[in-house]
């Protein structure tokens, strides 16, 4: 080993910065301040949390201030679709609804009124209308011709096996429908423009479509966040008392959360429903005391770890009552997990729900629920789609960003993955 | 092992002595009674109605009375429809929906722990990420609306299945994909997590340092454990599909089980509603009885007792 010169000026203090490069440069965090660090460093549950807010505020404000409530209808205007083809004679213009009506709307698709029937000639299948004395005759019989000649083959196939039908529904589904004649003249379409006046479209009542799926958010929304409120109110103080107070207690708790359990809780949500009737209240009451039992166990498990710890013996020789020792020790340290959880009981609360309306369980008109909205466009969805998708896709989304945004949030919380 | 599964057994007995304990008192408890429901009728004729059904004897006699009738198999008739029981809709539209249930499974089963290798051996690159998009979107859309969507698009559009009924197999290839969907994606993820667990382990390692080739790794060494969770949820999954069942059948017009339970459901006929229950019930604890005595002979490393 060489020995180490010593010079006067290995000696000298050391500079301002150069000091500093021992400092701890990060700042200590919390393990909140952590968590909510790697829960924004993560974009797809920042998208869905973006997401999950946008739908929150959509369902709860945009109704209060759109011109058309959820419950307004107007049946002439039932079943119009997001786009119109429109047609135009003599400077008058008009839509041809699903039923052949033909109802007058403005050149930037404004709905204005349905225009007044002269005739409906039932035996040549057509209806006639009048434009400024020049007649239009919507002839429908293309399609009622082609109705009768599948119907004469379903007859055939009943007793013929070897007929497919499949094909023959197929092509009847894509026959012409309807012809709109001016004189001698066929009319086509000039247009194809957005609805101005409903801009989702409207049900088969006449509703706006825009509107009840708002609305049908608020109840979907509520029935999803207070049923997790409720679980976890449950839950927590359940599995709470169950781990704390330990022993007897705790395995006779636990054996009844396991009989409980092994019971298919969809089945017991629907037979509470059927005995509390229709609703927005039976099914949060149902859907409350039936899905906390998760949560139950969950926050056992974690009291029964916490409760060894030396931070409850410090506060019970300081003490503390039991109820403080739960509310203000051991819950605190376990809302990661629990939060988790509830978050993941959200979507799952609004599925339910959703079903819950689908088997026709659910809210009753003219209130709507996502799952309802499906439910009464399930009939006609062949002829208009939009009003079972729409809904549908609400649905979708908001599960989906439910599912995210809980998926992000528990690996920001999973201590596992503090770096 | 004898001990825990006598033990698992008499768990199930309770289980279904609550269900069906719980369904009476829920049945029971809706306000007014089968009489009050439709037209007044003359007392005398009341009484002998009431007689009939035996709602002239107590509470207890009645929940006596029922519990003898279930567990002989009397699963009650409806009080609307006169002559039908519950018995037979269950003959009626039970083997449709084993039929559909079954294939279903097959389809989880398979189709699942498939998809789940496939992602786990190709983590974190194209087939994965696609996979693993797929089966999120299982777990979101609602089944009605994957079923409406596939009627839509396959039967209306492209004209290739038929909409409605069970007489082909075309029929079963929608409720069969639909009711399978939200199955699908838990076990492609159980799967997929499991795989790559084990995959870590020592024992693979030492697999492929034997020189075993990575089939003979995967197949025998790393899949035979990795399998055993997924077993784990095929209880579970068989409450799915009864589940899925209503809202499939509802879709696709097959007068399955499902399908009558929600119609009894929509019409109010509460002994219909509360016989299907209690066999739905009986039916889910009994298949996960199976599957958990199962278990014990599949996971030798867990000690019962």
């Amino acid at each position: 080993m060489e020995n180490i010169k010593m010079s006067p000026d290995m000696w000298t203090p050391l500079e301002k910065h150069e000091k500093d490069a021992e400092k701890v440069s990060r700042q200590s965090l919390t393990f909140w301040q952590d968590a909510k660090r790697r829960l924004k460093e993560n974009k797809v549950a920042m998208v869905s949390l973006v997401a999950i807010v946008i739908v929150i505020l959509a369902c709860v404000f945009v109704p209060m201030f759109y011109p058309i409530t959820f419950e307004d209808q107007i049946l002439d205007f039932a079943n119009i679709g997001i786009m119109m083809d429109i047609y135009e004679i003599d400077g008058s213009y008009f839509y041809m609804n699903g039923e052949y009506y033909l109802i007058d709307v403005a050149p930037d698709g404004t709905l204005l009124k349905k225009h007044p029937l002269v005739k409906d000639d039932t035996t040549n299948k057509r209806y006639i209308y009048d434009f400024n004395g020049q007649e239009v005759i919507v002839d429908y019989s293309p399609y009622f011709n082609a109705k009768v000649e599948y119907m004469n083959l379903e007859k055939k196939a009943k007793k013929d096996s070897s007929i497919d039908l499949t094909e023959a529904k197929f092509n009847l589904d894509n026959a012409k429908k309807v012809e709109i004649k001016a004189g001698d003249e066929v009319l086509n379409s000039i247009d194809r423009v957005h609805n101005k006046t409903y801009i989702l479209g409207t049900d088969n009542l006449g509703r706006d479509m825009f509107v009840r799926i708002l609305h049908g958010g608020r109840i979907s929304l509520i029935v999803g966040f207070v049923a997790a409120f409720v679980n976890l109110i449950i839950g927590v103080l359940y599995g709470g008392i169950a781990g704390y107070i330990g022993g007897k207690a705790d395995n006779i708790m636990m054996r009844i959360v396991d009989v409980i359990s092994a019971i298919p809780t969809l089945l017991y949500v629907i037979l509470l429903m059927v005995v509390m009737g229709n609703g927005m209240m039976p099914i949060i009451i149902a859907l409350s005391i039936t899905y906390w039992l998760s949560m139950a166990r969950l926050v056992r498990g974690q009291v029964l770890g916490l409760k060894e710890q030396e931070f409850v013996l410090a506060a019970q020789s300081l003490g503390a009552s039991t109820k403080r020792i739960m509310l203000r020790h051991l819950v605190p340290n376990m809302m990661g997990p629990i939060m988790v959880s509830a978050t993941m009981q959200i979507p799952s609360a609004i599925f339910t729900e959703a079903f819950l309306s689908f088997v026709g369980l659910g809210v009753s008109a003219p209130q709507a629920s996502w799952g309802s909205l499906c439910n009464d466009a399930l009939l006609t969805y062949m002829t208009y789609p939009y009003q079972l998708f729409l809904p549908a896709l609400a649905i979708s989304i908001t599960i989906l960003a439910f599912n995210l945004f809980s998926d992000g949030l528990r690996d920001a919380l999973d201590p596992k993955q503090r770096k | 092992m004898a001990k825990y599964i006598v033990k698992r057994i008499i768990s199930a007995i309770i289980t279904i002595w609550f269900i069906m304990t719980l369904t009476f008192i829920l049945m029971n408890s809706i306000p007014g009674d089968p009489m009050s429901m439709g037209k007044a009728l003359q007392p005398e004729v009341e009484a002998a109605v009431r007689a009939k059904y035996g709602l002239d004897k107590p509470l207890i006699e009645q929940y006596l009375t029922y519990l003898k009738n279930y567990t002989h198999g009397d699963f009650g008739v409806s009080f609307q429809k006169i002559g039908l029981t519950t018995n037979r809709i269950i003959a009626d539209g039970f083997p449709y929906s084993l039929k559909i249930g079954g294939w279903s499974s097959l389809f989880i089963i398979v189709a699942g722990i498939g998809f789940g290798i496939i992602s786990a051996l190709k983590q974190n690159k194209i087939p994965d990420r696609v996979m693993m998009i797929v089966s999120t979107l299982g777990a979101t859309v609602p089944s009605f609306v994957f079923a409406t969507l596939f009627l839509y698009v396959f039967n209306r559009k492209l004209g290739w299945v038929p909409s409605f009924g069970a007489g082909t197999w075309k029929h079963y290839i929608g409720p069969v994909l639909c009711i399978g969907m939200f199955s699908l994606a838990y076990v492609t993820r159980l799967t997929r997590t499991s795989v790559l667990d084990v995959l870590q382990q020592d024992y693979i390692r030492t697999a492929r340092a034997k020189g075993l080739s990575e089939g003979v790794v995967i197949i025998k060494h790393a899949l035979r454990n990795a399998l055993i969770p997924v077993v784990t949820y095929l209880g579970p999954m068989i409450a799915s599909l009864i589940t899925g069942s209503f809202v499939v059948e509802k879709v696709f017009g097959i007068a399955g089980i499902g399908s009558l339970f929600t119609t009894s459901i929509t019409n109010r006929d509460y002994t219909l509603i509360m016989g299907i229950t209690v066999f739905f019930g009986i039916f889910i604890v009994i298949a996960t009885l199976i599957v958990d005595v199962l278990y014990v002979f599949i996971d030798p490393r867990i000690k019962y007792d």
